[in-house]
């Protein structure tokens, strides 16, 4: 060990920044800086290494380490002491392989961590080639920034140049060194002075979206780490003159417009009009600092206003003014501003920004590519060789190269042409505008158009000796079914049921029930399904909204209609001719046109309003779903009411494909008499209920809600042969047009199972805010349009033009139907469901996906159901989980807590027997209980129970100066910030000799938690000792009491 | 900022919607000159859609 003299001063701000972050995972090479330097011709190893030496010695940061005294950082200067570089000569090898090991020996160098306790920061290395003398170094950005890289080149050249001459080094003088630069900033930003700055920092971010709202491949991981690569290229010709052409007109500088282009594209695609981007400012204020070497770099949020669709010169001086005010204040240490804005860390987040852009015209890149990054995303832009850097936990290669893309692209054509507003910037290459409006929505297939009732009729006369029908032990044929079907038809022709007429059926599941339906449509009526389950209210109201041209019941359910109501009493119409109607019968000729049904849906506001679907959409659909759902033709369970058009693929899909209906509730014994059924469409929050008596033999078909492949996990274990079928859609859409397809045997990962791509002859569109395509990613709102659109809302006209809207992307005259859903396109040309557009809920700023917490508390073996849900009761919106099984909320939360980032984990978990459902066999959001109000403060202590609990609790309590510490008390609820965070890992290692890195307290903020972690580190230190090595420890220890 | 402004618009079917003033209106969709906020075309619209079957339906059945 050197014995060299050394000094102490206090870090800078910007050297504890990066000692703070490097803690995250010190073993990682992300700070390290690297480049090559190759010699003058003529200098030899010798003189090259005295020319290094004097270059340390001229710099104190050079000479710098870094190290913890008493929980407060300091930098230690040592006295110069110079020594030579070492040597690596290639020369032995071919001419033309000499750069290629030079590169290579520099990259492992690179990639090797420099540890900050040990002086000094860098090594250095000297490779002999025949083309000259090559300079390896590599440093830590703790000590040295980009300028720092240009000054190190110049003073390099200029003691070679000395050298050479014999004349005096072109050197300039050193007034000041780095360490006092520390001195002299510490005294500045104090007090009155720090307090205005960060006044000025917590008013710029306030409300600032804390999390970026960029589209993510994958979840992030409850924990950040450095792990990234990036994707090289290059700006077009010409495209950074055009920059800065721009730039000069607008009295802006080329960076600006560099950072408006990617302020546009974040805005684009994460759909946030308030977009936060990281920038660097140099830290070199005074003219004493520019020719030191050492970090000065200091890094401040840029926050960009992309609201109101502006063009983009307005953009331009948006971010113009922005960056202006942010340099102004960018003196400010980031991690001040940090503790200020955003104290409660959480650690799966970057704080304050996620996104980057560097503009680095004069040192450029480093070709060594670490395998790390410090941001989500980052471009660094150069006048050669650029690049974008990732998060390679959250993106895949292919989605940074698609993001290099869009942005040359959109930059391009912004500079072309400013007064483009944002919006209308191109964001999709001309092939993907053709992939998600064309090959991806080519669904065109021959389908006649038709009506219900001839299908139903050409299967009747095809099978009149097939069973139809079975329903409380009654099994009807298709010829009994058809003829009871006419008859009653007449008689309701007689009674003014025709085309354009309504005919609300008050009846309970049975018989009679699809009789009547058959009936109603075959006199060329719509029927209203009216649920004898509802309350009279309800009743009441769909009846006079309907306005029904007549109401159909039983004997049993006539009280609740209206006296005039048509009685069902198993006579009537028997003295009517049972062969079928033609257009002479009915009051008017039925046409594919006419209306088929009218649904009642209750939206989440308003009353409920009822869908008009004509039989053009209905045989549409039901011709796809017999051709994807070969049960069809065998038997189907039809347990849902028949108000909820998923049923109308059991009914009428079965019965146009010559099939059994078998009619009976999920619970009812009759559900499983006759084996099981070959075709059965339920809910997702039907699952659990399928055993093996109910659950089909060919086709499972799961729709009406978004479906979590963990949901589906167990069943699919029990029935890997049977084809499971994602089917979403609107009932504006037809009960289906949308579908994912999962054959035997093909695996179902975890997490949301995707919806697939559009059914024959429908088209679905995903469009942004101005209803332009977005790209393949990105999230848009779904639009459907093609022949299974609904009419519209019954007697609805101003609804169902704000939500039947004229489609740019179809024939002539065409509507699209808005669904109020959000969606991206995946990779493959399927179909992602992501939520309703309104359900978008935020929690402490953060967008959340429900979903994503639902399928994180299934993934718990002990939960068989789930649930999550934003409540605000307290005021504050609060996450809330629900689970169904025997897991103890104890052991659910430490498991979402290790799968999950801090914002996604409930706040509350509340165990129920059942989800609330509501008759359709959805969930029933709004029967979800309030979970019990959180117990006061002071009831929550618990003292702590172990040694390390007590010992991390009297750590926390002095540090954070708090009288009392529960062993369930967290770091930084307490008033903790990573500045005390360092002081209290420096205490407790002093107290435990075990290697406890910084990023413990941030994943383990909570003193049993980080009290665990000191014991399985402990425990893992003492697995590695021999037997020996214990004994003599045990020894030790008991000698000391 | 100015409230974003809406037209009433009207297919061959006799269909209406609605469509932002400033974005081109798609082929087969024709202005009817009702113009306004999202909230007055769509009063409008319940105004004057009095008969909701597509001109077609409508023709075939007269």
């Amino acid at each position: 060990m050197s014995t060299s003299q050394e000094w102490t001063f206090p870090a800078s701000y910007a050297q504890e920044r990066v000692w703070m972050a490097n803690q995250l995972d010190a073993g990682s090479p992300v700070f390290n800086v690297s480049f090559p330097w190759l010699f003058p011709a003529g200098v030899d190893a010798d003189t090259a290494s005295d020319v290094v030496n004097r270059v340390v010695a001229r710099h104190e940061a050079l000479r710098t380490h870094l190290r913890t005294d008493d929980g407060a950082l300091v930098q230690v200067v040592r006295a110069h002491d110079p020594a030579p570089l070492p040597v690596t000569d290639v020369t032995h090898l071919p001419a033309g392989e000499q750069r290629a090991e030079f590169e290579r020996i520099r990259g492992e160098m690179a990639r090797l961590p420099v540890p900050l306790d040990a002086a000094p920061l860098w090594r250095a290395r000297l490779i002999r080639m025949e083309e000259g003398l090559a300079l390896a170094f590599v440093v830590h950005h703790a000590v040295f920034d980009s300028h720092s890289a240009v000054l190190f080149h110049t003073e390099l050249l200029a003691f070679c140049e000395a050298a050479r001459t014999g004349a005096e080094p072109a050197v300039p003088e050193l007034p000041v060194q780095y360490a006092d630069f520390a001195v002299w900033q510490r005294q500045q930003l104090t007090g009155e002075e720090l307090d205005r700055q960060l006044a000025f920092w917590t008013g710029h971010l306030a409300g600032a979206p804390p999390v970026t709202g960029l589209p993510l491949d994958r979840p992030r991981p409850a924990q950040l780490g450095f792990a990234g690569d990036e994707v090289r290229f290059r700006l077009p010709d010409g495209l950074l003159d055009r920059v800065g052409a721009l730039a000069t007109g607008a009295q802006a500088t080329p960076y600006m417009v560099l950072l408006a282009g990617f302020a546009a594209l974040l805005s684009r695609i994460s759909g946030d009009a308030d977009v936060v981007v990281g920038v660097s400012t140099a830290g070199r204020d005074s003219p004493e600092l520019t020719p030191l070497i050492g970090m000065f770099v200091n890094p401040v949020a840029l926050r960009c206003d992309v609201s109101g669709d502006p063009t983009f010169a307005a953009l331009l001086g948006r971010v113009r003014n922005g960056l202006i005010d942010a340099m102004e204040h960018g003196q400010t240490p980031f991690q001040k501003i940090v503790e200020a804005v955003d104290p409660q860390r959480d650690p799966s987040v970057q704080p304050i920004f996620q996104t980057a852009l560097n503009w680095i015209p004069d040192s450029g890149l480093d070709p060594v590519e670490l395998g790390t990054t410090k941001d989500d995303l980052a471009f660094d832009i150069t006048t050669g060789d650029c690049r974008l850097v990732y998060r390679t936990d959250l993106f895949d290669r292919a989605t940074a190269e698609t993001v290099v893309d869009r942005y040359v692209r959109l930059l391009a054509a912004a500079v072309a042409g400013p007064e483009r507003t944002v919006g209308a910037l191109p964001l999709l290459t001309d092939a993907e505008r053709d992939r998600v409006l064309g090959a991806w929505n080519d669904t065109a297939c021959d389908v006649p158009v038709t009506t219900v009732v001839d299908e139903v009729q050409r299967q009747a006369a095809a099978t009149p000796d097939a069973a139809a029908l079975v329903c409380d032990g009654v099994t009807l044929g298709y010829g009994e079914l058809n003829t009871a079907a006419n008859r009653l038809a007449r008689l309701l022709v007689a009674r003014g049921a025709g085309p354009e007429t309504r005919v609300a059926l008050a009846l309970p599941r049975s018989c009679d029930l699809v009789v009547a339906m058959l009936a109603v449509l075959k006199a060329g009526a719509a029927y209203v399904p009216v649920d004898t389950a509802y309350p009279a209210g309800r009743i009441a109201y769909l009846l006079e909204d309907a306005a029904p041209a007549l109401v159909v019941t039983t004997p049993d359910t006539a009280a609740l209609v209206p006296g005039d109501a048509l009685v069902l009493d198993g006579e009537v119409g028997s003295d009517q001719s049972g062969d079928d109607l033609t257009d002479a019968d009915r009051v008017a000729p039925l046409r594919p046109e006419h209306p088929a049904y009218v649904l009642y849906t209750s939206g989440s506001t308003g009353r409920p309003k009822g869908v008009v679907v004509e039989h053009r959409a209905v045989t549409a659909y039901l011709a796809w779903a017999r051709a994807t759902y070969p049960g069809l033709a065998g038997v189907a369970l039809l347990h849902s009411p028949v108000s909820f058009d998923l049923t109308v693929t059991g009914l009428l899909g079965t019965l146009t494909a010559g099939g059994t209906v078998r009619l009976a509730g999920i619970d009812d014994p009759a559900a499983r008499a006759g084996g099981r059924p070959a075709f059965l469409k339920v809910t997702p929050s039907h699952l659990p209920l399928l055993d093996g008596e109910l659950s089909p033999t060919a086709d499972l078909v799961i729709g009406g809600e978004a479906l979590a492949g963990e949901q589906l996990a167990a069943w699919r274990a029990a029935h890997p042969d049977v084809a499971v079928i994602n089917e979403y859609g609107p009932t504006e859409a037809t009960v289906g047009c949308v579908a994912a397809r999962i054959a035997p045997g093909e695996p179902v990962p975890a997490g949301p199972v995707p919806i697939g791509t559009p059914t024959w002859n429908t088209r679905a569109l995903l469009l942004d805010a101005a209803l332009r395509p977005v790209p393949p990613g990105v999230v848009g709102e779904l639009y459907v349009t093609g022949t299974q659109l609904a009419r519209g809302y019954h007697d609805r006209p101003g609804l169902t033009a704000e939500r039947f809207l004229p489609c740019p992307y179809g024939p002539p005259g065409a509507r699209m139907y808005a669904t109020g859903d959000l969606a991206r396109w995946r990779a493959d040309g399927a179909l992602d469901y992501l939520g309703r557009r309104d359900d978008q809920v935020k929690v402490r700023g953060i967008r959340i996906e429900l979903g994503e917490v639902e399928a994180a508390l299934l993934a718990h073996p002990d939960v068989r159901a789930a649930a999550a849900a934003v409540r605000t009761e307290g005021g504050e919106p609060t996450l809330v989980g629900y689970l169904v099984g025997p897991a103890h909320e104890d052991s659910v939360r430490a498991e979402l807590a290790r799968e999950l980032p801090a914002h996604l984990v409930p706040a509350a978990l509340v165990r129920l027997d059942a989800l609330p459902l509501t008759p359709n066999g959805k969930l029933d959001r709004a029967a979800l209980p309030a979970p019990a109000a959180a117990e006061p403060e002071q009831d929550s202590y618990v003292a702590p129970r172990t040694d390390a609990e007590g010992l991390v609790a009297e750590v926390y309590a002095e540090i954070l100066q708090v009288e009392k510490v529960g062993a369930l008390d967290d770091f930084f609820a307490l008033g903790g910030n990573s500045l005390r965070g360092m002081r209290a890992m420096a205490r407790i290692r002093a107290e435990v000799d075990v290697d406890l890195p910084m990023r413990a307290l941030f994943g383990s903020p909570v003193v049993a938690d980080l009290a665990a972690q000191i014991e399985q580190r402990i425990a893992a230190e003492l697995d590695g000792l021999s037997d020996t090595e214990v004994a003599a420890l045990l020894a030790a220890e008991e000698g000391t009491n | 900022m100015a409230e974003p402004r809406f037209l009433v618009v009207r297919n061959d079917e006799e269909q209406y919607s609605i469509w932002s003033a400033d974005r081109d209106l798609p082929a087969g969709w024709h202005d009817t000159g009702f113009a306004g906020s999202r909230e007055e075309c769509l009063a409008h619209v319940d105004e004057v859609w009095t008969d909701m079957r597509p001109r077609s339906v409508r023709e075939a059945l007269s």
